[in-house]
């Protein structure tokens, strides 16, 4: 069967309002209004197109069909889905997310244009590109053409402030805003540095092998990289650990428990990818079990003061996606 | 009168200024000033791992029913860090029954302590 990119939208409002963002996706074979989903699928069918991805408008999904990605995927097992959220909706509760595994979600805000340019270039765009290759997103694409991307090995737990201090120096100059995405990427390169020395090296019973604040030496083959850049807009960075211990189920589940403030203790874990999460604008993870492990992701300059607004992520296996 | 309760700070590597402070790649710590009206600790420094002995201390300390924390010279505040933070504000409020209160908060810290829910457990002053 040939693969083909399918999008379910609400209605007509939907369709106008995805259209641009989707127009140009390679094996894009429609964007289907709810009520003639059943109809499309079976011509689908009839010219033996499987879809390898599925776009789904957080204007069906969850809330007004909860069961629309749980049959779809009946139906395609083999699909990758995407939610993509206008940033006009509300963020949509993680939990169908989590039960009907999906592991892209993308708000599309109007901040969330990567380059100012065309629609294609959002960060929708990007995601949908990549899910359709099979491809990891890297923090290169995330910035203008040429941008220079700073590479660092960890070789010691006490070189952590060093490497907070060099990604601070290249965001430059002293105005509040310049200062407040100064501190969110010095927070988050924090986050994602003892996530790599300190939560990432398990046994095989899932017990971490070194405790928090322990100074430690970083073997050759645990392969601690850190790597960000800086393109006058936006700040992009992630960490890789030649570890592969987390999994997909595992980060949506850290994300939504610690969403739920009742939920959440003094040491609930996962707290520090949420932190990753929330203060990003987009998060992307990717897993080879066993192997490696890269978060990452971007915050925008234009912002980096807004809390308020719902955060995608991207989390894409070895084998899949 | 200060007191300082645990911690080194680490001489060394600050780059600028910060809010007309000396930026803070340093460890954590934590002062306790006398006020007539209520228990007030300044904390200085970044708030993580190492904050741990410093923060564990502090609600044996509360006397009063209002405890004021200075966050005017606090750096970063990690995950590790609100975790602590999470466990000593709980303490002060179930064990010593005390209202918290939090002054000097940078936006970072603001929007941390509302990601979090540590303003579940403390007001801001004012």
């Amino acid at each position: 069967m040939k693969k083909a990119v399918l999008a379910v939208v609400k209605d007509h409002e939907e369709r106008a309002y995805w259209t641009p963002y989707l127009r140009g996706v390679p094996g894009l074979v429609g964007m289907i209004e709810m009520e003639c989903l059943a109809d499309q699928l079976y011509r689908l069918e009839k010219s033996r197109k499987a879809p390898s991805l599925i776009i789904i408008s957080s204007g069906v999904y969850p809330e007004t069909y909860p069961g629309l990605v749980e049959g779809l995927r009946k139906r395609y097992p083999d699909s990758e889905f995407l939610l993509v959220v206008p940033s006009s909706a509300p963020m949509p509760p993680l939990q169908p997310v989590i039960r009907d595994n999906i592991r892209h979600l993308v708000i599309n805000s109007e901040n969330s244009r990567i380059f100012d340019e065309e629609p294609e270039s959002s960060v929708v765009g990007l995601a949908i590109k990549k899910i359709a290759e099979g491809g990891i997103l890297k923090i290169g694409e995330y910035l203008k053409p040429r941008t220079r991307i700073h590479k660092v090995r960890v070789s010691s737990s006490e070189e952590k402030e060093q490497i907070i201090a060099g990604l601070e120096s290249i965001v430059p100059g002293d105005n509040p805003e310049m200062e407040l995405l100064r501190q969110k990427g010095a927070l988050l390169a924090d986050e994602m540095l003892e996530n790599a020395l300190y939560g990432a090296p398990q046994g095989k019973d899932g017990v971490s092998l070194y405790s928090k604040g322990e100074k430690r030496l970083i073997p050759l083959k645990e392969k601690i990289i850190f790597r960000y850049g800086f393109d006058g807009e936006i700040l992009a960075m992630e960490v890789e650990d030649g570890w592969g211990n987390l999994s997909p189920k595992v980060v949506l589940e850290h994300l939504a428990k610690n969403q739920d403030f009742a939920l959440i203790s003094e040491d609930s874990g996962g707290r520090g990818l949420y932190i990753i999460w929330r203060f990003l604008d987009h998060m992307h993870i990717h897993i080879n079990p066993g192997r490696q492990t890269v978060v990452g992701g971007q915050v925008k300059l234009v912002t980096a003061e807004n809390l308020a607004d719902s955060r995608g992520f991207h989390v894409t296996t070895c084998c899949a996606g | 009168m200060l007191r300082r309760l645990a911690g080194i700070p680490v001489a060394g590597s600050a780059q600028r200024k910060y809010r007309g402070i000396e930026k803070m790649n340093e460890k954590f710590i934590a002062e306790r000033i006398e006020d007539g009206r209520c228990d007030c600790f300044v904390f200085r420094g970044n708030i993580d791992i190492h904050a741990e002995s410093s923060l564990k201390d502090i609600p044996d300390l509360v006397e009063k029913i209002i405890v004021r924390f200075d966050f005017s010279q606090v750096g970063r505040v990690n995950s590790m860090g609100i975790a602590l933070l999470l466990r000593c504000f709980k303490r002060i409020r179930d064990e010593r029954k005390a209202e918290i209160l939090l002054t000097g908060l940078t936006t970072i810290h603001t929007m941390l302590f509302k990601t979090t829910g540590v303003f579940l457990l403390a007001n801001v002053e004012g």
